[in-house]
């Protein structure tokens, strides 16, 4: 038997089409032991007198996904239950989901939740899966809805003082070496941090070829979960989900390096990239250049921008980004024809992006 | 000089990512004035150049590159061989063109130079 639990929507882009991504599942997993521990401890503020909860008092208690309604996405989770549920611990149920949203709402208002600090600890993982933009929406009986977002999970793992939580990241680095006594490895950050983390036999192989690449200068991406502790310093990979060998052309990586250039770094003078506007470039490259296209060669300006520059065949063609105004000059020259190609770019704009695109698709980037 | 003669240009390190050069190394920069400094290939070597160069503390090089007089003739761009402020220094003159023409000249300067390939490298030493 089953009844209507919650029903929060999924906002962002990657929940449009009115799907949910699996990995969002392993929230909603976490929100289920959430609720479970929130249920017992609404049990022991009603029942003083019992230091247990009723044996058995979860079993055959579980939250299930029954369908994704159309909206952004709305999950429509249900409690099903063995049997029977009673109309007292029913309410339990009711008071735990009330519990739960009112705990976002108080940390959204900078009020420390009721909730206690153990129970605020399960908010490190469920939310974990959300990305910058996203959040979960909970309706309310007669109250404004509660948004919950990345930095209200941060805020709430927070408050629950924990010593370490958890985050998901996609980090690039350089692997010096395997442990093969205890297997593992250690991912080399730019900045010389080194974070431990598990080796798996699948990732063997992959993490073989970065130890061997090292001294060539090659990087790796690890799309993983990392441990930090209350002052948001890295601490080691709990888990690792994929590793994948970067081109030696990798934008971000490269726009990280150019972002650490101090002022006067061309012979005294030269202006230094803005290093939040040269992490929003790396950002738009991701997701607006054309995957299919060769990865550009990347150099600061001595104004403080970025150029951009691709040898195609007998074309040359640059784009001298201005970080400051988000905007971009790009210019192709054909070294035997002299033909060209001359676009102001605004790269704030998508369109603008397909423009580049196209050009380095007609001067021949995307040839097969 | 000669149209032969090379014209020795300083590369900067954060002008080259994987072995390749920008064409920003090709162009004055604003603080130019439209005059790019180069060195006559015929009067000094271009280890000493880079020598002389990174003496300099404030002034980072990762070797030297080159196009030659006949090149930018082509370009229609004036080679001025001022000697200042030592007796092999020379100019390379962008004043008469605006900025979008100086930068396709400078793709082709850097097309010639990257075909030269490097005269001095400095991790090769």
């Amino acid at each position: 038997m089953y009844q209507a639990f919650i029903s929060p929507r999924l906002v962002g882009k990657r929940f449009d089409e009115h799907t949910v991504p699996l990995e969002i599942l392993r929230d909603f997993a976490a929100l289920e032991e959430m609720v479970i521990e929130v249920v017992k401890w609404k049990f022991r503020q009603k029942h003083t007198d019992s230091k247990r909860v009723q044996r058995n008092f979860s079993k055959g208690l579980e939250l299930h996904l029954a369908q994704v309604k159309d909206g952004s996405a709305i999950p429509a989770i249900v409690l099903m239950t063995a049997g029977l549920l009673s109309v007292e611990n029913a309410q339990y149920f009711d008071q735990a989901r009330i519990e739960i949203v009112a705990a976002i709402d108080q940390a959204a208002h900078g009020i420390q939740p009721v909730l206690p600090n153990h129970l605020l600890s399960y908010f490190d993982r469920f939310g974990r899966s959300l990305r910058d933009g996203e959040s979960i929406v909970f309706d309310r009986d007669q109250q404004t809805p509660v948004s919950y977002t990345p930095m209200l999970r941060k805020r709430l793992v927070q408050l629950a003082q924990v010593e370490t939580w958890t985050e998901e990241v996609s980090l690039r680095g350089r692997i010096p070496a395997i442990n093969q006594d205890k297997p593992g490895f250690q991912l080399e950050l730019r900045d010389g941090t080194k974070l431990p983390a598990p080796l798996t036999e699948q990732h063997w192989g992959a993490v073989l070829d970065a130890v061997n690449g090292y001294r060539a200068g090659a990087h790796v991406l690890i799309q993983g979960v990392v441990k930090k502790d209350r002052q948001d310093h890295l601490q080691a990979f709990e888990t690792v989900e994929h590793i994948s060998p970067l081109d030696p052309l990798d934008v971000t990586l490269r726009l990280a390096e150019l972002a650490e250039l101090k002022p006067g770094w061309l012979d005294g003078k030269g202006h230094a990239p803005d290093p939040d506007l040269t992490r929003w470039l790396a950002s738009a490259f991701e997701d607006n250049f054309d995957a299919s296209l060769p990865l550009p060669y990347l150099y600061p300006t001595a104004e403080g921008g970025i150029q951009a520059e691709w040898s195609i065949g007998d074309w040359e063609a640059s784009l001298e980004i201005e970080l400051s105004d988000k905007c971009a000059r790009l210019q192709a020259v054909n070294l035997l024809t002299r033909d060209l190609h001359e676009h102001d770019l605004e790269l704030s704009n998508i369109a603008d992006w397909q423009q580049l695109n196209i050009v380095l698709h007609q001067i021949g980037g995307g040839a097969a | 000089m000669t149209p032969a003669t090379l014209l020795l240009r300083q590369i900067h390190p954060n002008f080259v990512q994987a072995g390749r050069v920008t064409s920003q190394a090709f162009r004055p920069t604003p603080k130019d004035e439209g005059y790019l400094s180069v060195n006559n290939g015929d009067l000094m070597m271009p280890h000493a150049a880079w020598q002389r160069f990174i003496a300099n503390p404030a002034c980072a090089s990762v070797g030297i590159m080159a196009v030659s007089c006949g090149q930018c003739a082509e370009q229609d761009l004036p080679v001025l061989a001022d000697a200042l402020p030592y007796p092999e220094h020379c100019t390379i003159d962008f004043t008469a063109y605006p900025k979008n023409v100086i930068e396709q000249k400078a793709k082709v300067l850097r097309g010639h130079a990257q075909m030269r390939g490097w005269l001095f490298f400095e991790k090769l030493q």
